[in-house]
């Protein structure tokens, strides 16, 4: 059978890739959160968004904030762009965004650090982008907000990033308008959006909840391919813990507001520490492997107004009988488990009580390191 | 669709008169006790003697390619379009309803002038500072203030503003120059102005809400834009399109013309010729007028469509 | 006919694939719906016809699971809304229990209705916000006449069934979370003893972690209850879990029908390889080698004008002539290297096994 494509555009590699352990570089650090803490209020009292939340972001490696809905990952990250109402919003504690405090800074502070210094792509492409204004044009907006330069530079640079992005025929599609372009074309312009003023941190929402599985692996394939060429910091938002794996070299897991776990992401999701990360990984059906039932994790997450006493995760712990009622009264600290890696839990030897058969296999999985490193 | 709204307006009102219990050709002439020659004359001139439905196919006709009147044994050539002949003011009605209406079309447009920049802007502002004591008094003001019967909020401002003290200038015939006329159109302006004005303060604001929430200004914000340009070119910019919707139907009843604001302030506008004509029973000038307001009110309509298509791009390709 | 383990894959351990000898429960042939739409550019009006459904077929027995896979505009929920009669179609047939259902009037589709139910996806819009939960599950013991007199209990019954509280008999739904929720909604679908259930993607809507608790209780309702399912979703590991056989949409057609072990382990039509490839797999954190990397190029085509021929052909690496002038028929090819060629049908004129988009698992 000849390979013979004709006039149809050749696409894909069909050979599977070289398997690659690349470890990302520990490039300098351009976000630091320290210790904070968003509330908002509400009728039926503060809702205790995000508590005492402290991680960093480093140049050229992702970090995956990975939670459920009223985890906070979300609204820790609109904080690093200053974009909560002030007037409504209680925050406090540290957001050092390369260098600069980002907490309680200026209106005009804010605004001069927004595109040019970190980036934000959101969720949903389609009412993230103004439906009466050209794409084109809303991509020079933000790089003419930060470059004293004519109208006519300002669009060439907006035609240059969309083709960077892997949009065909840019200048005609940069005079098109929102609704003229498809779900994954309009993700792909809001990452030009983002990355037109260079910023070193990149922030991504569920850049890719809204879009079919062959198009959000296209998107996911682009942000890695553009971190790798400009050498930005990447937050990956999502819930995805797939996705996390495929994408991502360090991992937060939210839970009520907080950080319960954090770490490597090939450490934590192989060998998790925390009940929470296990009992997501355990109850996750995969395309891999066969499995009788689901192992659920009991009961709904929290109101964060009304947040359980002591960690907020014991009503749902399937190990929480194993602590007693440290669970129930205290707030566990987060605490070290080994290098770089911290949990928010009470369990005493954790590793072991999570992963009995993890030292089965331990020698296992070093031997396939070996081999492909 | 627009042709078959203009088509039962002018059946209705056709029916309305000439079919209807009262005599017409009475309510015509204009006098009290009219002698039975000039009812013949009417009755014969207007057709009043034929079958209703040829009546209206005169009247039909006359609107596009022109009729004859008969007035007097003198026959009136009477040119498209032909809205009717006036016999209490001895002319024509096109010609009665044309000459005022000028006045009324710059009444509407410096009465738009002020309901558009107070209503928007305060509409904005009071958005902007939702849930402020400002946002609250605005709305409450707004409310309490279009709830006062119109007629009683002009008669109000005509009486302290322009007759006890005159702030504003009494208005002008455009015969005295018109310079004072215009001058003398200011005063019903700014009433009218101020009072539809309540309006579009509660629909810019309720749109703007509505608009300051969608993720597109959330991505505007994000790009380290001014908070003023986020506002008015973004969500400004989206919130305007049900304005001009109510901008459209407002601006047909407008230059179909205020009655009550022309008549208190002794403009003279087509509003004050349709209540002269309501007191007088003068039939043709009525018909005339009705028929004028609906025309104005699907011209209005098809604008507004077309102006849809610039304002968002999307309605272009349903 | 059995399903050979592999080293792969490992099969389900009761063999529940097509089984010949059991009677169909729902059979669609050449099931076609069209929706014809008026596009306005400027001043003409061009019509248009959106091909939803375009010439599927398949069986359905009892006690099966099928899962519908495919992405936006590939025709699974408009399937799901014909096979349950809340649509006609534009031409072919739905057989239940070897009676057409598709040309049914109204008032002979009800006692249908007792038959075939479904689950919908947002539990936040297909519950009335106005009725209790037992209002909402008495409208369909009341409209089938069931449980007469012991509506209560029934009902009580019911909640119990999918796990809720049976006190909460009184509650509005705006009381309960998500995940109970679609619990209601489940139970309203069982209140009429269905044989046939059309979950039209029931987990989608919910966090992850309840998830695994609704799929769970969908498990055992079908294995206490002999219920059979028709299983619309997007994401393959879920499909895989719950669904013995498997057909893939692509824009109004199906391309690959086969049982799980043999589209997961053995899929040969090139978008079943690219849609596997696609979906991230947890597994790469683990020491595995990564699986196959195919990248498709552009976004799925529209409905309206589907390409000609075979409509994967634009964004497929092996296109040739023939695939744009002649559509190729869903059939059994034995291709070699194909383990479990039996019932395994390929809608396609290059079909190539490909083994090695499922990650191997070490235990």
């Amino acid at each position: 059978m000849s390979m013979d494509f004709g006039e149809v555009a050749p696409v894909t590699a069909a050979a599977p890739r070289p398997v690659e352990v690349i470890e990302a570089p520990m490039g300098d650090v351009v976000l630091k959160v320290e210790d904070l803490t968003v509330r908002f209020p509400s009728d039926e009292g503060p809702v205790k968004a995000v508590q005492n939340l402290s991680y960093e972001a480093r140049l050229g490696r992702t970090l995956a904030i990975v939670g459920e809905s009223g985890s906070g990952k979300s609204v820790s990250s609109m904080t690093v762009l200053g974009l909560h109402n002030r007037a409504r919003t209680f925050i406090s504690g540290s957001v050092m965004l390369d260098g600069e405090e980002i907490v309680g800074a200026s209106e005009a502070t804010l605004r001069r650090l927004r595109s040019a210094k970190v980036a934000m792509v959101f969720q949903d492409p389609q009412s993230s982008l103004h439906p009466f204004y050209k794409v084109g044009s809303q991509i020079a907006e933000a790089y003419l907000a930060h470059h004293r330069v004519s109208r006519a530079v300002a669009r060439k640079r907006a035609v240059e990033m969309l083709d960077l992005v892997g949009i065909p025929n840019p200048d005609r599609r940069a005079k098109q308008y929102p609704h003229e372009f498809s779900g994954g074309m309009r993700q792909r312009a809001m990452i030009a959006l983002g990355l037109v003023n260079d910023p070193m941190l990149l922030i991504a929402d569920e850049p890719t909840t809204a879009l079919d599985v062959t198009v959000q692996a296209q998107i996911l394939d682009l942000i890695g391919d553009l971190q790798k060429e400009f050498g930005s910091a990447v937050i990956l938002i999502t819930h995805d813990l797939a996705v996390v794996a495929e994408v991502s070299d360090d991992i937060l897991v939210m839970y009520a507001g907080r950080a319960v776990e954090r770490g490597l992401t090939k450490d934590v999701l192989s060998r998790p520490n925390h009940p929470y990360t296990w009992g997501l990984l355990q109850s996750l059906p995969s395309a891999s492997e066969d499995a009788d039932s689901l192992r659920a994790i009991r009961g709904a997450p929290p109101s964060l107004v009304h947040l359980p006493t002591g960690c907020s995760f014991h009503p749902r712990c399937d190990f929480q009988d194993l602590v007693g009622d440290a669970c129930i009264s205290q707030l566990p600290e987060l605490r070290s488990v080994g290098p770089g890696r911290l949990i928010r839990c009470h369990l005493a030897t954790p590793d072991e009580t999570l992963n009995p058969e993890a030292a089965l296999i331990d020698h296992q999985l070093i031997d396939h390191q070996e081999i492909s490193s | 669709m627009a042709i078959s709204v203009l088509l039962v307006a002018l059946v209705a009102t056709f029916l309305l008169f000439f079919a209807g219990p009262a005599d017409p050709a009475q309510s015509m002439c204009g006098e009290l006790r009219c002698s039975q020659q000039k009812l013949e004359d009417i009755r014969h001139s207007m057709r009043l003697d034929r079958p209703v439905q040829e009546q209206f196919a005169e009247y039909f006709k006359g609107l596009f390619v022109g009729r004859d009147i008969i007035q007097s044994g003198s026959i009136k050539e009477c040119s498209a379009p032909c809205l009717g002949y006036s016999f209490r003011s001895q002319r024509e009605v096109k010609g009665a309803i044309l000459d005022r209406f000028p006045t009324t079309a710059t009444l509407a447009l410096m009465a738009m002038v002020v309901f558009l920049t107070v209503g928007v802007s305060t509409g904005v502002l009071a958005a902007r500072r939702r849930g402020t004591s400002l946002d609250r008094f605005v709305v409450g003001f707004t409310q309490v203030f279009g709830a006062i019967p119109y007629y009683i909020v002009a008669l109000l401002f005509a009486l302290y503003l322009t007759v006890l003290n005159p702030v504003f200038p009494r208005s002008a015939n455009i015969s005295a120059g018109v310079g004072p006329w215009l001058v003398g159109l200011i005063a019903p302006a700014i009433v009218l102005g101020l009072v539809y004005s309540t309006g579009y303060v509660r629909y810019t604001r309720s749109a703007m809400v509505d608009t300051l929430a969608q993720d597109y200004v959330r991505t505007a914000r994000s790009k380290g834009i001014s908070e003023n340009r986020a506002v008015y070119k973004h969500a400004l910019r989206a919130a305007i399109s049900p304005v001009v919707t109510i901008l459209g139907l407002d601006m047909a009843g407008l230059l179909s013309g205020t009655l009550i604001t022309e008549q208190i302030f002794s403009v003279d506008g087509v509003g004050r010729l349709t209540i002269q004509s309501l007191f007088q029973d003068d039939l043709p000038i009525i018909m005339g007028a009705v028929l004028m307001s609906a025309f104005l009110v699907v011209t209005m309509n098809l604008l507004v469509d077309i102006a849809y298509s610039f304002v968002d791009p999307r309605v272009r390709l349903t | 006919m059995s399903i050979v383990p592999q080293d792969t894959v490992s099969a389900p351990a009761a063999a529940t694939g097509s089984d010949s000898s059991r009677a169909p429960l729902l059979e669609v042939r050449n099931l076609v719906k069209y929706f014809a739409v008026k596009e306005i550019q400027g001043l003409r009006m061009t019509h248009g016809t959106v091909k939803a459904v375009d010439d599927i077929s398949f069986i359905l027995r009892e006690g099966d699971t099928l899962g519908l896979v495919g992405e936006s505009g590939c025709g699974k929920s408009t399937t799901s809304r014909l096979i349950t009669c809340l649509d006609k179609p534009t031409s072919g047939s739905i057989l239940f229990r070897g009676q057409e259902i598709s040309s049914l009037r109204e008032k002979d589709l009800r006692p249908l209705r007792r038959e075939i139910q479904m689950i919908f996806q947002d539990p936040y819009s297909s519950l009335n916000p106005r009725q209790t939960v037992g209002a909402i599950l008495k409208t369909p013991l009341k409209v089938h006449g069931l449980a007469k007199g012991k509506e209560k209990a029934r009902i009580q019954e019911l909640l119990e069934l999918v796990g809720l509280n049976p006190e909460h008999i009184n509650r509005y739904p705006s009381e309960f979370s998500g995940g109970q929720r679609q619990r209601i909604g489940i139970a309203r679908a069982l209140a009429v003893e269905p044989k046939l259930i059309i979950a039209d993607e029931p987990v989608s809507a919910l966090d992850v972690s309840i998830q695994a608790q609704v799929m769970n209780l969908l498990t055992k309702l079908r294995k206490e209850l002999d219920l059979s399912f028709i299983f619309i979703a997007h994401d393959l590991g879920v499909i895989r879990h719950f669904c013995d056989d498997v057909a893939v949409m692509y824009l109004g057609k199906i391309v690959e029908q086969g049982n799980k072990a043999q589209i997961y382990g053995a899929p040969q039509h090139p978008y079943t390889q690219a849609l596997l490839s696609a979906a991230p797999d947890i597994n790469v954190v683990r020491g595995v080698p990564p699986k196959a990397r195919i990248r498709l190029v552009g976004d799925v085509p529209s409905p309206i004008n589907p390409p000609s021929g075979c409509r994967f052909r634009t964004r497929c690496w092996k296109a040739q002539d023939i695939c744009a002038a002649q559509e190729p028929v869903l059939e059994l090819k034995n291709v070699a290297g194909d383990p479990f060629a039996d019932e395994h049908t390929i809608a396609c004129h290059f079909p190539e096994v490909k083994t090695d988009l499922v990650a191997e698992v070490l235990v």
